[in-house]
Formats: C-alpha cells, structure tokens, sequence
C-alpha cells in the first residue's frame, strides 16, 4: 500500500511537471499559474482511498482520460478553452488508475483544486453572464462622491464636470473578482476551514474585488477630469495598472487575517491551532 | 449504477467538450481593449504564495 502511494504521488508529480511544460508554450500565464496553483493544492491534499486494486474497465477509462488532458495539450500551439479540462482529466485520470472509485471519492477536495482553471481567468461566457460594470459604475461613483467629486452616472457611464468615463470589459472588475475568487476556493481547502469561513472567505473575496477595482476606476476617473493623462494611460494600461490585483489580494488577505483572528477561535476546523491563515 | 452514470458523464465531458470549446477565449486579458496582459498574475502568485505560507505555519504548529 505504501509503494502504490509513492508510486501515485510520484506520477502525480511527473503529470503536473508534464502538463505545467506543456501548457507554458499556450503564452497564456494566468492560466499557467492557476494550474500551477490547482496542481500544488491537490498535491497537498491528496490522499489514498483504499487497498482495492480497480477494475481493468476503470483503469482503461482512467488511463484515456490522462492521455486525453496531455494531448489537448500537446496538440494546441496556442492557449484554448479546452485547455482549463487538462488538470481535471490528468487528475481524475491518475485517481482512477490509482485506486478507482475508492479513490476518486476519497479526493473530492483535490478534484474540486482541479477545476480551478475553469474559474480563472473567467470564460467569455462567465464575463457575459455576469457583467459587473453597471455595479463597478456604482461603486466608483459611490467612493467619487464620497470624496467630495461631483459625479453622475448613466448606466456604465461616471460623467464628471470635464470628463466622462464609461466602464467595461476587464475594468469591470470580473478578473480580479475571479482572481479573488480562485484563492478563497484555494485557501478554503488547503487549510481546511469551517465552512462558515470558507462563506466568508468568497463573500469578502467578491466584495473586495469589486471594491478595489471600483477604486480604481474612480481614481482613473479623477485623473481623466483633471486631463493628467500621462497618469492615466499609465495607471489605465502602464505596468501600474497590474498592481492593482496585488493590492486586492493584499487587502482580502489582511482582512480576512484580521476577522478570523478576532473571531477568538482558531481559523480553521481544528480547535487546537493557533495560526491565522 | 448511479456512480457509472456520474463518471460517464464526467468522462464524456472531459472528453468531449475541449473538441466542442470556442477555440479562444482568453483574448486580450479579459476582453478589454489593449489592456496589460496578464491583469491578475501578480496578485495570483502573491496570494498562493501567502497561503503556500500560511500552510506552512499550520504544519509546523501542529507539529
């Protein structure tokens, strides 16, 4: 039993270097590091499911569904929607060579780290479904009159004395809710927190999110009316504009180091830890 | 019978939808228009850092 785990862990291993190699030709990096991430979470997480040897049906269907999540791979030059299935099939793959059912029900938690590159970066479809410009509009106009700028906005669109500024696309804020998103799902499972954190864990992530881009558009929005717009390029489309996720996870994780901390408990299931995640 | 009919369907889907898939859907970073490429990466790799980190400490301090 203890050699068919090392043999699983090390060919869990070898799969995610392969498909890691594989999908770093795609020059797509974001999802490069969500599979980064979603490959090292499960690997923390995984753990066998029994002593029973799978039946040879189960090990086949295993063992297409592998080569299938290497060959989507292999075959495109380029990143494709198809690419986001690989970890899922690669791991199910393996789970059921390894163990067959048994072990599959034994590992939801790392199926579930596996499906992480179909959250982030959000599908076409995702970003069409939920459209959170009009709610970023809202917000940013929220935080301008706040501070005291006069505003009005017209569905997507923030009118200023000198300027107007319409919100869409990646300004909407989906990525970095997504973004946000994708480690609450991460943070959740890893360090196995009580299911009431783990709520708060999405919730704060969506608000936060949607908070800090809103910020920002109601910053570039200042900027605009003041025609500074050396600024704003760089803070709209500049290497500046970049920091603004890491300010995003920066201000979710504080906070949430904050709440669980405060809460008096332990942040995750376990009564006896004394570590905020 | 239940459990077959999940994984043939898990299995179906695994296999089938990547042929199915619109080919491109990443775009340039979220569909906006000459937006820096990747928008999240640096707050990704900050955040799985900080939570590689923080699993860390719970290891240790459960040893």
């Amino acid at each position: 039993m203890t050699s068919r785990i090392a043999v699983f862990r090390a060919a869990a291993i070898a799969v995610a270097a392969i498909q890691l190699a594989l999908a770093a030709r795609s020059g797509a990096e974001e999802f490069w590091l969500i599979s980064f991430l979603a490959w090292g979470g499960a690997r923390l997480v995984a753990r066998a499911g029994g002593d029973e040897t799978p039946a040879f049906a189960v090990r086949i269907a295993g063992g297409v569904l592998l080569a299938s999540s290497l060959f989507e791979l292999a075959i495109a030059q380029q990143y494709q929607m198809g690419h986001r299935l690989a970890p899922l099939a690669g791991g199910l793959g393996l789970l059921l060579l390894a163990g067959g059912f048994l072990w599959v029900r034994a590992n939801g938690r790392a199926l579930v780290l596996l499906c992480l590159p179909m959250l982030h970066p959000p599908p076409v479809a995702v970003r069409e479904l939920l459209d959170t410009s009009r709610a970023t509009a809202f917000v940013s106009a929220l935080f301008l009159r706040l501070s005291g700028v006069a505003v009005e906005r017209r569905g997507t669109l923030l009118v200023l004395p000198d300027s107007s500024l319409s919100v869409g696309g990646a300004c909407s804020g989906i990525n970095q809710i997504f973004q946000l998103l994708a480690l609450a799902v991460l943070a959740a499972i890893i360090l196995e927190v009580t299911p009431r954190r783990a709520a708060w864990l999405a919730g704060s992530a969506v608000a936060v999110g949607l908070a800090v881009n809103a910020l920002r558009i109601a910053f570039l929005a200042v900027l605009a009316n003041r025609g500074e717009t050396r600024l704003f390029d760089l803070w709209h489309q500049g290497p500046p504009a970049l920091l603004v996720s890491a300010a995003a996870t920066a201000v979710w994780g504080g906070l949430s180091l904050l709440v669980f901390r405060s809460g008096g408990g332990a942040p995750t299931g376990s009564a006896t830890s004394a570590t905020a995640p | 019978m239940l459990r077959t009919i999940v994984l043939a369907s898990a299995f179906a889907f695994l296999i089938a939808v990547p042929a199915l898939a619109d080919r491109d859907d990443h775009g340039h970073g979220g569909g906006h228009h000459d937006a820096p490429e990747p928008l999240t990466m640096i707050g990704l790799g900050a955040g799985g850092a900080g939570l590689a980190y923080a699993k860390w400490k719970k290891s240790r301090a459960r040893r």
